[in-house]
């Protein structure tokens, strides 16, 4: 039996024409008061905190990962330790870290200067002859353009040996350069980003063929670990099984509940919202029994309670919003904090229903009650997209930034298609871009690394993206 | 007399306006209720595409479900026949199928068919009956299609049963395009070869989740002897097939240009 819809699809329009928001002039505070905080405004926000923070750092010139911030992984470190070892005892391969965009994938591989470090320490007494002397220190490279012929390749090698590249590409080139690189002294060479490296052009798959020979022949020599964002992965290991190759591959994904709280309990100490002595007590699990101080909080919890962090609730909806997405997440609970005046107006109504019930709970509770409730995300951007667009966002997010240029290539269209898709893109706050002042053709456009995860889950689901 | 008297009064009890009323309610509830799974299924899709052919497909056995309850309830609980009446029923409808070499009959049992061992499904990208298109609904009677050119077209169950059917996608979102070139002989194969794989795979619809396969070969046309290269890679979404095929044509035609393979006066392209 056929059922005619017309009539139902002309009534289901008018139902959302008349539900759906009037042509107004929407602003940030409006969101707010909803509970919602838009993409673009999160795109803004990393993009002042960014600004901020290229300023501080080139002031302070401190190096950019510190130990001190960096939290979890034990088991990664091990592994990545094991790695080292092993290379030491003449058994080199070339190792990976794959993770998600955003899970900390650099912080991870700027903890390993230090690791050599301990390594060092550790191992000074205990060190034979036969094993192989650790590097002073580490080479981090990342490269900010793909190879797309085998004498790029080979230039991107040198640069991490600091050689001076062939002037010339012959048919011994590549043995010459193995050569060469086996007799310097052995190094420890991290390549954070190899999604970098990957570029849907012509001449990037020999390219990649040549720099994958050429680890490959020294990887005895010197010990090579490879970052690499989980989907560029899985697209490497479908086109060039590239885990035939890499006998380590050391995975991790983003931050469970307990070490995201932790990272934002960090944060609500350096914005003195809670003390200090509570993160000392918290790391202190001897002294876990023993009721905390907090200030400025008026918390009365009977003495029998762990120390609870008032913000507990806070951390937990952060954890579920951001899905474990540490930037975002700091930038929710910044937004939130900063907006709390709007969101609290738009809570109290809610809140007032419940107040009967409420009553009779614990002051713990009150406390709570008392932070504002975490900004829900507003991606209401996404599904507005068209498929042209999510193939962008698709290729974007797998080569960690395109310019204009190479995406008009890439989807065969022209420069001024591709610059107008997207700076449309960029106005969504989906992509950030880093204007080149000589040429269009040449601004890079990147996702918006607070935005990630939840642009990743949308391509997926939108069978853009495949894990 | 008193028998057919009888016969009649049963049946007028049969036909009361009680039950007429409770089976046109129970017509309409089951009518709305697949309205609303539609509506709820189209939600879904808008939400998950990514599985839009599991929710299509799912669809014709609802409704399948649906009506059949209908068609139960309707004469077990409403009805409530008589035995004898259960038995001319049974003998009616085997009269039906006796009959079914009559179109109606055939179509909905070839659709009856198609439900239940389905050679394609909801989503799928067919050659039926000489027509190539998706599969967007699948009805007792009739499957209907949408080729690239954007036309419907109905095709009788049973006519779908008769003849052989090509399915590209099987049920999966992905599905293989095959796309031919042809060189002249002088030109060096392997480097053609590496070419229209690497420009297959440069292309953003590429599944690169399944491999790319190159194959040449070689034929004999208008007195050349000429090579063939054909390009078989998978598309991410069956919906993109035509724009896939001109997708790998431009990058792979570039590619070949660029190469000078064609002629000496042709122009080379980016």
């Amino acid at each position: 039996m056929d059922i005619n819809l017309r009539f139902f699809n002309r009534l289901s329009q008018w139902v959302n024409t008349f539900f759906a928001p009037k042509a107004t002039l929407k602003t940030e505070s409006d969101d707010a008061q909803k509970g919602l905080v838009s993409l673009k405004t999160i795109a803004n926000q990393y993009q002042s905190q960014i600004s901020e923070k290229t300023v501080n750092e080139t002031l302070s010139s401190h190096f950019i990962y510190t130990s001190e911030d960096f939290i979890a992984r034990e088991s990664q470190i091990k592994q990545i330790t094991d790695v080292i070892n092993l290379w030491r005892n003449h058994h080199g391969e070339i190792s990976a870290i794959v993770a998600p965009a955003g899970a900390g994938l650099s912080a991870f591989l700027g903890q390993i200067p230090s690791l050599l470090a301990s390594i060092n320490t550790q191992q000074q007494d205990a060190s034979t002859s036969k094993v192989k002397p650790l590097p002073e220190k580490g080479v981090i490279m990342s490269f900010y353009q793909a190879p797309l012929n085998a004498s790029d390749a080979i230039a991107n090698v040198c640069y991490c040996f600091d050689m001076q590249p062939p002037a010339a590409m012959t048919d011994t080139s590549i043995t010459d350069i193995i050569i060469a690189i086996n007799q310097l002294p052995a190094q420890l060479i991290v390549i954070d980003d190899l999604h970098k490296l990957m570029l849907r052009m012509m001449g990037n798959a020999q390219a990649l063929v040549t720099f994958a020979t050429i680890i490959m022949e020294t990887r005895k020599h010197h010990c090579w670990i490879l970052g690499c964002e989980k989907f560029a992965w899985q697209r490497l290991s479908a086109q060039y099984q590239i885990t035939h190759f890499i006998k380590h591959v050391i995975t991790f994904d983003y931050f469970n509940t307990k070490e995201l709280a932790s990272i934002q309990t960090k944060q609500l100490v350096d914005l003195g919202l809670i003390s200090d002595d509570y993160l000392i007590k918290k790391s202190d699990k001897t002294d876990i029994h023993r009721p905390p101080k907090k200030s400025g909080a008026t918390h009365n919890e009977s003495d029998d309670d762990d120390a609870v962090n008032p913000y507990e609730d806070q951390l937990k909806q952060l954890h579920i919003i951001s899905q474990g997405h540490p930037k975002l997440a700091i930038l929710l609970l910044q937004y939130s904090l900063t907006h709390q005046a709007d969101i609290a107006q738009s809570s109290s109504s809610k809140k007032s229903d419940n107040h009967v019930k409420n009553s009779t709970r614990k002051d713990t509770d009150n406390n709570s009650n008392q932070c504002t409730d975490i900004c829900k995300i507003n991606a209401s951007a996404l599904p507005s997209c068209q498929d042209s667009d999510l193939f962008s966002l698709a290729e974007i997010y797998v080569h960690g930034g395109l310019r204009v240029a190479q995406h008009a290539h890439i989807f065969a269209q022209t420069i001024e298609q591709s610059s107008l898709q997207l700076a449309y893109l960029a106005r969504q706050g989906l992509i950030i871009a880093q204007y080149s002042q000589r040429d269009f053709a040449q601004h890079f456009y990147f996702i918006t690394p607070a935005l990630s995860k939840i642009i990743a889950s949308h391509l997926v689901n939108n069978n853009k993206l495949f894990n | 007399m008193d028998d057919s008297r009888k016969a009649l009064q049963a049946f007028l009890e049969i036909i009361s306006f009680d039950r007429i009323v409770s089976i046109l309610l129970l017509c309409l509830i089951a009518w709305l209720l697949l309205i609303s799974i539609e509506f709820l299924l189209k939600q879904l899709n808008k939400a998950l595409p990514k599985y839009r052919l599991i929710w299509n497909r799912s669809y014709p056995f609802v409704r399948l479900f649906v009506w059949l309850s209908v068609i139960i309830y309707s004469i077990v609980g409403i009805i409530d026949p008589h035995e004898n009446l259960i038995l001319a029923v049974v003998g009616s409808i085997s009269i039906v199928i006796g009959l079914a070499t009559q179109e109606p009959a055939k179509n909905m049992i070839a659709g009856f068919i198609i439900m239940i061992n389905p050679p394609y499904r909801v989503g799928d990208m067919v050659t039926l009956s000489g027509h190539y298109g998706e599969v967007i609904k699948l009805e007792w009677s009739v499957t209907w299609l949408r080729t690239f050119d954007d036309n419907t077209v109905m095709v009788p169950n049973a006519e779908a049963l008769k003849t052989a059917i090509s399915n590209a996608n099987s049920g999966a979102l992905d599905e293989m395009v095959v796309v031919k070139f042809t060189l002249p002989m002088h030109v060096d194969h392997k480097k053609a070869i590496s070419l229209a794989r690497e420009a297959t795979q440069c292309s953003p619809y590429t599944f690169l989740n399944k491999p790319i396969i190159v194959n040449l070969g070689n034929e004999y046309d208008l007195g050349d002897f000429l090579q063939t290269i054909t390009v078989k890679a998978y598309v991410m979404d069956v919906r993109l097939e035509k724009k896939f095929m001109s997708d790998i044509n431009i990058r792979v035609l570039s590619a070949f240009k660029n190469a000078h393979f064609y002629d000496e006066q042709q122009t080379p392209t980016h």
